[in-house]
């Protein structure tokens, strides 16, 4: 294929991942990854680079509207992102010992759990629950708008949550991706945030995370600007685009289209990890 | 946080990526002009030679097309590193030293990380 014909090709697909991933709390390397690797034949390297450019551009697209819009919690976003970033360096050192494959297999495992779980889940009242005591001492309950004006939120587990954070920053590293499936269900099952909340805030940090193996994966070649370009463009405009329209959906249907991702997700997981391709 | 530091957060954060965009289409447009017909393998990991962050600039500043479209890359790669440097000024602002904390505690790592692989 010709220079001019896959760019524009990877484009287009691109502002798709960027539309889903800013909509999802993902990041768009979901969709970039399987595409590139089982449509374009770029190698899986390539690929896991061009998606974690993806990732931070997904971030950089969609969390200045949600930021604006006041879904984001950046209290939770920036005590999280503490732990994530811990793991996302143990997870990248931890790469030349762990096999990844199995991590990736286990990983599907769970995601096909939580998608299962996902879709059954009620949305939170949060009026009659009580704050967990670091929720408190650390002032992060907050509010968020909704058809009926502001609506105010309390936050639970906040532990468990950071420990699940710091698990996604270990996957990030391991295998390349942002982890926002982890990090979103941290938010939305441990903490019991409103489902818009954990999204934009998920979309907040996701590009912090990915920075931190963005280091790595220049040193190594994985990010190839050719192949980067597009995908940073078309994701980039495509997160925006998402965040527009992010506002006027419902939960239920953002839930929705978040499990079904995450499906995908945990598909390609188990596939990669047992044809080796990670 | 107040809406005044919240529009300031905003648009710095639209700023740097709006040059970053605009770097990555005129490196990618220049690209697509110079090489467009020709065809490209990345079906096989070529480059593993370990490059660094000392490369990518000299290469930006010949002002090739790659080299274009790695500095607009980095723009967005920092633009991160800039977001939480200013999270962090608005908790010093703001005396909030938990958060002030956990800020720095963010960049440190990110700052950590950069410098380990190059």
């Amino acid at each position: 294929m010709v220079v001019w014909l896959f760019s524009l090709l990877v484009f287009a697909v691109s502002y798709l991942a960027g539309i889903v991933g800013a909509l999802t709390g993902l990041g768009g390397g979901v969709i970039i990854i399987p595409v590139l690797v089982l449509l374009f034949k770029v190698d899986i390297h390539y690929a896991m680079g061009a998606s974690l450019i993806s990732i931070i551009a997904t971030s950089s697209g969609s969390s200045i509207a949600y930021f604006r819009q006041g879904y984001t919690n950046l209290k939770i976003g920036i005590f999280l992102e503490s732990g994530a970033v811990v793991g996302a360096l143990i997870g990248a050192y931890l790469v030349a010992f762990v096999p990844t494959s199995i991590i990736a297999i286990v990983l599907g495992v769970v995601l096909i759990f939580s998608a299962a779980f996902s879709i059954k889940k009620k949305e939170h009242t949060h009026e009659e629950e009580r704050s967990h005591p670091w929720a408190i001492s650390l002032q992060m309950d907050g509010e968020y708008p909704t058809n009926e004006g502001l609506k105010s939120y309390h936050v639970q587990r906040v532990p468990q949550a950071l420990s699940l954070l710091t698990v996604a920053g270990i996957m990030s590293g391991l295998l390349g991706i942002g982890a926002g499936a982890l990090k979103v269900l941290a938010m939305d099952k441990a903490m019991g945030l409103p489902y818009k909340v954990s999204t934009a805030t998920s979309n907040f940090i996701i590009g912090i995370t990915a920075t931190v193996s963005c280091g790595i994966y220049l040193a190594r070649g994985y990010i190839e600007p050719t192949i980067a370009f597009p995908v940073l463009l078309g994701v980039a405009i495509g997160g925006y685009s998402g965040a527009k329209i992010f506002a006027k959906l419902q939960s239920k249907i953002l839930r929705l289209i978040f499990t079904i991702v995450i499906l995908i997700v945990a598909v390609e997981l188990i596939y990669k990890g047992s044809v080796g391709g990670l | 946080m107040n809406d005044r530091f919240k529009l300031f957060i905003g648009s710095v954060f639209t700023f740097f990526l709006l040059i970053s965009l605009l770097l990555t289409v005129a490196g990618g447009a220049y690209y697509i002009f110079k090489e467009g017909q020709s065809i490209k393998y990345y079906h096989v990991f070529q480059n593993s030679s370990q490059i660094g962050l000392q490369k990518i600039w000299q290469e930006a500043l010949t002002l090739s097309p790659v080299g274009i479209i790695q500095m607009g890359i980095l723009i967005l790669i920092f633009s991160q590193l800039l977001r939480v440097v200013l999270i962090a000024f608005y908790y010093v602002k703001s005396h909030d030293f938990k958060f002030m904390f956990f800020s720095f505690f963010i960049i440190g790592f990110i700052i950590f990380s950069f410098f380990l692989n190059f």
